[in-house]
């Protein structure tokens, strides 16, 4: 009888923590678990909770805290980023993937010019790949690969209103549906936000950073095939726009993107058929003059249209040892732009013909060590004179696990694609492209360790990259191959703690360039989150060092900054929470240096942000 | 003697066992305090797996055979089984069984929730831990 009194007490216990438990089974059911491929490289996750505590609202709100990476604002107002002590770089070193679907338009080869600030409300998490070769992803090549994965109707199940404002004036609805039917499930979504920026002065001139979106998503899962559509309008104001002088009259980027994706499983191998179809129209208007081919203009405007079909499949060959991957694409990119220079008209209209086979094998030589050999070949068919291009992509990586230390390395040989309008125009208006550049050639390789005993991982890495025949503009030459090879290295260090309710992460990243050293070449982050009963506390606490931003004729110095944030989320009840977020509170964040006005603006504006989520 | 070491055997080994099982675990000892085996059915693959492994719980073939039916899928199992206890694993079959079912564990809203129906407890003459009082509802 005692016995049994022992075993209802235990249960008694147990039963105590419920809830607890159900707290535990939502984080051991993170979707990042399943999507996140650790052979690919290093890996940064974001999951749901952290998104949710962080009260991220936008794709910035998370890269902004990639440890090595600054995330910031061209002149123009689009979203790039410089690794630790470097410029900007290409847009085409990075691809964003919702959900497996590459969003990169066509003629810049980027897709952060028009979702490098997209709401993230409807994503459940987000990994962001560094270093990678991309072959795992079964897409085009880039060093920066960030998947987002859209959240589950099946998990999801009702409906969730968000509304956000903040106190310039901005303000934000986001709402999404997830419904479940008897052999199939539907997610909607639907986001409008109005961005009130700080606005800044430059010899009288506004510069302004407003900026609208609007996006409409819809996914459909049945047990054969998913089906997703997507339509993202946006508009932003021009801040210092294109001009010589940074003296914006008016003008801005209007852009939107809409594509159709389709997803099903034909013996054993996935496939992919998507169509997406974009149009940029950037308008700068300056008193002084955008630089053109043709002189200085004071009304430059340019659209582009592009229009790309893909097919993508893939298929695992796993044995007790060994995995193999085999897949393949093809894609068609076709692209189009209009112009209008002070009155002079132009266009041009072309395509490319992509194709792409890849390969790669993990073998388990003993359950301790991995041995992952990857090949992938890339081949370029251009219209009119662009000559085409054949590609490769070899890397070869090793993970062994050794007691509480798993050690990672990977080399890798890779190129970075040419953006579209740098290859072609029809009269070189208003940049003299050039259709005989090579596309520039990477050799990255780099080693890691991490540590896990527990709550706490300690990770430590360092990496070298050389860069040749990096592309680069001047007025009389245009577009051109530097002939100097161009050596990048880095050391990072990480530490997190997580409990399943409370995390600290702390970085340190320190990187080098044998070019010129115009960015921050130190990051310390400092993040941690804490709950303590209702209430969610985030503190982001990112430190980067000060930098000379040096152009042959001006140095700009900029002091390190320090950019704080603080974000309260209080459970009012299970369906209605609000949040408070202070965001760089001090106003002491990270700024850019800009040539064209001698002087560093900060990124990120001080805010502060109410929020309020209602599930029903 | 032996019984109470085996079922305190068994009560371990369902605490060192997955979080899902846990929960599964206290839901059955929640709705069968006093029985030291409890027969279940259940009509998914994976999920029959997951509830072999839990202490004092055995998965039978028939459900005529079983203490209570755990259903993830609609099923004509209800129909051959006019008392039985009924638990469900989704809020759709919920809605659907709410005249039958006692409960049911499922993602909504983005979390996993609990819930047991009040009438349907009440017509099993079912009386849950007062710990459990916060998942009880008048209706889904």
């Amino acid at each position: 009888m005692r016995y049994i009194f022992l075993l209802l007490a235990a249960f008694t216990l147990y039963a105590q923590n419920l809830d607890a438990l159900l707290q535990q089974y939502r984080s051991a059911s993170e979707l990042s678990k399943i999507t996140k491929i650790d052979s690919a490289g290093f890996v940064y996750v974001y999951t749901r909770d952290d998104l949710e505590k962080m009260q991220a609202y936008t794709l910035s709100d998370i890269l902004r805290t990639v440890p090595g990476l600054n995330y910031t604002l061209s002149p123009n107002y689009l979203n790039l980023f410089s690794f630790v002590s470097t410029t900007f770089a290409p847009p085409t070193i990075a691809r964003l993937y919702i959900n497996d679907h590459d969003v990169t338009s066509a003629s810049f080869g980027s897709a952060l010019l028009i979702w490098g600030d997209m709401p993230v409300e409807y994503i459940d998490h987000i990994e962001v790949y560094k270093g990678s070769s991309s072959i795992e992803f079964g897409d085009e090549s880039a060093l920066v690969v960030i998947k987002v994965y859209t959240k589950l109707p099946d998990r999801e199940l009702g409906n969730k209103l968000r509304l956000i404002a903040d106190h310039r004036g901005s303000g934000g609805l986001d709402l999404y549906t997830a419904q479940l039917f008897d052999n199939s499930s539907l997610f909607g979504y639907l986001h409008g936000y109005n961005y009130i920026a700080k606005d800044y002065y430059h010899n009288g001139y506004k510069l302004s950073r407003d900026k609208k979106d609007f996006l409409a998503y819809l996914k459909l899962q049945t047990p054969a095939y998913s089906l997703e559509a997507a339509h993202y309008n946006l508009a932003k104001d021009p801040f210092l726009g294109y001009g010589r002088s940074a003296e914006p009259t008016g003008g801005g980027l209007h852009a939107h993107h809409t594509y159709f994706k389709a997803d099903t499983k034909i013996l054993g191998t996935d496939i992919s058929l998507s169509l997406d179809k974009l149009r940029y129209a950037r308008v700068y208007e300056d008193a002084v003059g955008t630089p053109t081919t043709r002189g200085l203009v004071n009304y430059y405007r340019i659209k582009f249209n592009d229009t790309i079909a893909s097919l993508n499949f893939k298929k695992h060959i796993k044995t007790q040892n060994n995995s193999l991957l085999l897949g393949g694409f093809f894609k068609y990119k076709g692209y189009e732009s209009c112009g209008n220079f002070d009155g002079y008209r132009n266009s041009t209209t072309t395509h490319l013909n992509l194709f792409s086979l890849y390969g790669e094998n993990s073998f388990n030589f003993d359950p301790d060590t991995l041995l992952i050999l990857s090949l992938k070949g890339d081949f370029y068919r251009f219209a009119h004179s662009v000559k085409d291009h054949n590609e490769k992509i070899v890397r070869i990586g090793l993970i062994k696990n050794i007691g509480s230390w798993q050690l990672k390395g990977f080399f890798t040989d890779t190129y970075i694609p040419a953006q579209f309008f740098s290859l072609y125009s029809r009269d070189n208006v208003p940049l003299r492209t050039n259709p005989d550049l090579k596309f520039p050639n990477l050799q990255m390789f780099v080693l890691g360790g991490i540590y896990k005993k527990g709550p706490h991982t300690f990770k430590l890495k360092g990496g070298t990259k050389k860069v040749k025949n990096y592309i680069t503009y001047h007025p009389s030459r245009g577009f051109y191959n530097k002939s100097d090879k161009i050596y990048f290295s880095f050391f990072e260090l990480n530490y997190a703690y997580d409990n399943g309710e409370d995390k600290i992460m702390f970085d340190i990243v320190k990187g080098d360039n044998s070019d010129r050293h115009i960015s921050p070449d130190l990051q310390i982050n400092l993040r941690t989150i804490h709950t303590l009963g209702k209430l969610d506390i985030y503190n982001e606490l990112l430190y980067k060092n000060g930098y000379d931003y040096t152009l042959p004729t001006l140095t700009v110095g900029v002091k390190h900054s320090l950019d704080y944030t603080l974000a309260l989320r209080y459970h009012y009840t299970k369906d209605l929470t609000f949040g408070l977020k202070a965001q760089n509170l001090f106003d002491t964040g990270f700024k850019q240096a800009y040539g064209s006005i001698r002087s560093a603006i900060g990124v990120y504006d001080r805010r502060f942000i109410a929020n309020m989520e209602y599930t029903f | 003697m032996k019984k109470a070491a085996l079922l305190i055997a068994l009560a371990l080994a369902t605490l060192a066992a997955g979080v899902e099982e846990q929960i599964y675990g206290l839901i059955i000892q929640a709705i069968f305090p006093k029985k030291s085996i409890v027969r279940v059915w259940v009509d998914d693959t994976k999920k029959r797996e997951l509830f072999s492994h839990i202490g004092r719980v055995i998965v039978v073939p028939e459900a005529e055979q079983a203490d209570a039916l755990f259903l993830f899928h609609e099923h004509k199992a209800l129909r051959h089984c006019k008392n039985c206890i009924v638990f469900v694993g989704s809020y759709p079959l919920l809605l659907k069984t709410q005249n039958e079912a006692i409960g049911g564990f499922f993602w909504q809203k983005g979390r996993p929730n609990i819930i047991f129906l009040r009438k349907n407890l009440q017509a099993h003459n079912i009386q849950l831990p007062s710990d459990f009082s916060k998942y009880i509802e008048d209706r889904p």
